[in-house]
């Protein structure tokens, strides 16, 4: 069903625009249900995922724009990155990828995993984290940074080089090297 | 590293965590153009949220329960009595989608309407219950709840007219979409609770048979049904307790620290009473836990549990204070000598 098969991905689609798991769900969700509403208009020997993925496009810009986070040059800038990662053998790299994250996450130290977990598989925003753990914004952000400065370290060799190509040859060196 | 590139550091987690404000954005993109180095740090940045991301919706996306969201949000906009049929198989082709879309609706359409004959209210309202597990749900008008398992809520289909009137049973936090025109009602037993658009948390459930209620963000106003014109209007990280039988309230500035721990399940205790301790943990599993010697509540501990199993919280307090932690049924018992 298309709806199994694609959902996750979906949402990670949108996600990279939006960059907030419970709106990206939302978007993804209607789309699904706008797909079933005009089922009777639309061309149905269109691949109906291509339809999903321009609807949730345009809504997750919308949303962007909605809330005044709309930055054309941001949103252009992480395009390219991303229209650059869709390479054969980015799927490899995904697998090994996610256990290194696992493991480069388990080793961070206990306060700033907790936050870096709150943030990222409780989904819940710095004020929730802050509340929650009764610290504040700033532990939060602090802790995040740490966190997100161990993750560069451990997985900066397994990121996809592909970008390079584009940058042409002199930016390899530096690449992983600040 | 300098401060410049630490500050940009914070400023692109803010960005990719969605925290960023539209100022910041617009910060982060003339700081991208400034050269090339501000771009890799950018998409190195960029690909390892990406990676966590998908990871996090691997992990907790609920294919079943977003099936069911979706389900939910076409039957109230379809007509009555429509009938097809429903083919819950893995299919490659793409092609035939529209009709199996419909074929899966309509049978769950079906077994709505016979839920809404069996199990809903005739005036066809929405009852969402957390039976087995803590649940995520979104209402018609985008407002997210986690309902506490045992909890649940019932709303209207579509919030027509002015209000939008929800009713909880139950512990569940609210993350509700502003609409100035529209004021969202939590109705609490006689409580009722009125927010334009905020995030708070309500317990109906609370010790000594009261509701409480915290704020997180924004503003709410809460009074009893009999009498709206008594409003207590609370202020973000407020918690009130409301005593029903009594009508009495009583407020406070410091909220409990782990109301929330039933989603997230981290605890992180500092000297704190065992019969806290076991209270907290009892929560954040929703299994009843009971100390056999009342007396033993009084022992202290420091500890810090992240997501683990409810085992091996036990594990962990029969070790540090030297309990007998034994499982009747459904229920723990904790056994231990009180301290000095």
């Amino acid at each position: 069903m298309l709806f199994r098969k694609e959902f996750k991905g979906l949402v990670h689609f949108s996600m990279k625009y939006v960059k907030d798991f419970e709106t990206a769900r939302g978007i993804v969700q209607d789309a699904f249900i706008m797909l079933w509403e005009k089922r009777e208009s639309i061309d149905t020997a269109r691949n109906p995922k291509s339809y999903l993925t321009t609807a949730i496009y345009t809504r997750s810009l919308n949303y962007l724009r909605d809330n005044k986070k709309f930055d054309k040059n941001v949103v252009e800038f992480e395009e390219i990155i991303d229209n650059n990662s869709h390479s054969a053998d980015s799927a490899l790299l995904g697998k090994e990828l996610k256990a290194k994250i696992d493991s480069a996450i388990a080793e961070l130290p206990e306060k700033c995993r907790e936050v870096f977990l709150l943030s990222r598989t409780e989904n819940l925003k710095y004020q929730q984290i802050a509340d929650t753990l009764q610290i504040s914004i700033k532990t939060v952000e602090a802790q995040m940074s740490k966190a997100l400065a161990h993750l560069r370290l451990r997985l900066g060799p397994y990121l996809p080089l592909l970008l390079l190509m584009q940058w042409g040859f002199s930016e390899i060196f530096h690449f992983f090297n600040n | 590293m300098n401060a410049e590139n630490t500050y940009y550091e914070l400023l692109m987690s803010r960005y990719f965590s969605g925290e960023a404000s539209g100022d910041e954005i617009s910060e982060l993109s003339a700081w991208l153009d400034e050269n090339l180095e501000h771009k890799e740090q950018f998409t190195e940045q960029k690909k390892i949220f990406d990676a966590v991301n998908e990871e996090m919706i691997e992990q907790q996306v609920d294919l079943d329960a977003e099936w069911e969201v979706i389900r939910g949000k076409i039957s109230s906009s379809e007509e009555k009595g429509r009938k097809v049929s429903f083919a819950p198989k893995e299919t490659k082709q793409n092609r035939n989608i529209i009709w199996r879309v419909a074929a899966a609706v309509t049978v769950l359409l079906a077994i709505g309407v016979l839920l809404r004959f069996v199990v809903f209210r005739p005036d066809s309202d929405i009852k969402v219950v957390a039976s087995n597990d803590v649940m995520e749900t979104r209402l018609p008008d985008g407002s997210q709840i986690s309902l506490n398992q045992g909890s649940s809520i019932t709303y209207p289909k579509e919030f027509a007219g002015n209000k939008r009137e929800v009713e909880l049973e139950g512990e569940a936090h609210f993350q509700v979409t502003h609409d100035a025109s529209k004021p969202f009602i939590v109705s609490a037993g006689d409580l009722r609770v009125e927010v334009l658009g905020t995030s708070f948390y309500i317990n109906t459930h609370a010790p000594g048979g009261k509701v409480q209620v915290i704020l997180i963000e924004g503003s709410v106003a809460a009074y009893y049904k009999d009498s709206p014109e008594e409003k207590t209007i609370m202020k973000p990280g407020e918690q009130v307790e409301f005593s029903p039988q009594t009508k009495e309230i009583a407020s406070t500035n410091q909220h409990e620290q782990y109301f929330m721990v039933w989603k997230t399940r981290s605890m992180k205790f500092e000297n704190e009473r065992l019969d806290r301790v076991i209270y907290t943990v009892s929560r954040a599993y929703n299994k009843k836990i009971t100390l056999t010697n009342p007396a033993a509540g009084n022992c202290r501990l420091t500890v810090a549990f992240e997501g683990q199993t409810l085992e091996s919280v036990l594990k962990v307090l029969e070790s540090t204070l030297d309990l007998k932690v034994t499982q009747r049924g459904d229920e723990f018992l904790v056994d231990g000598k009180a301290c000095e």
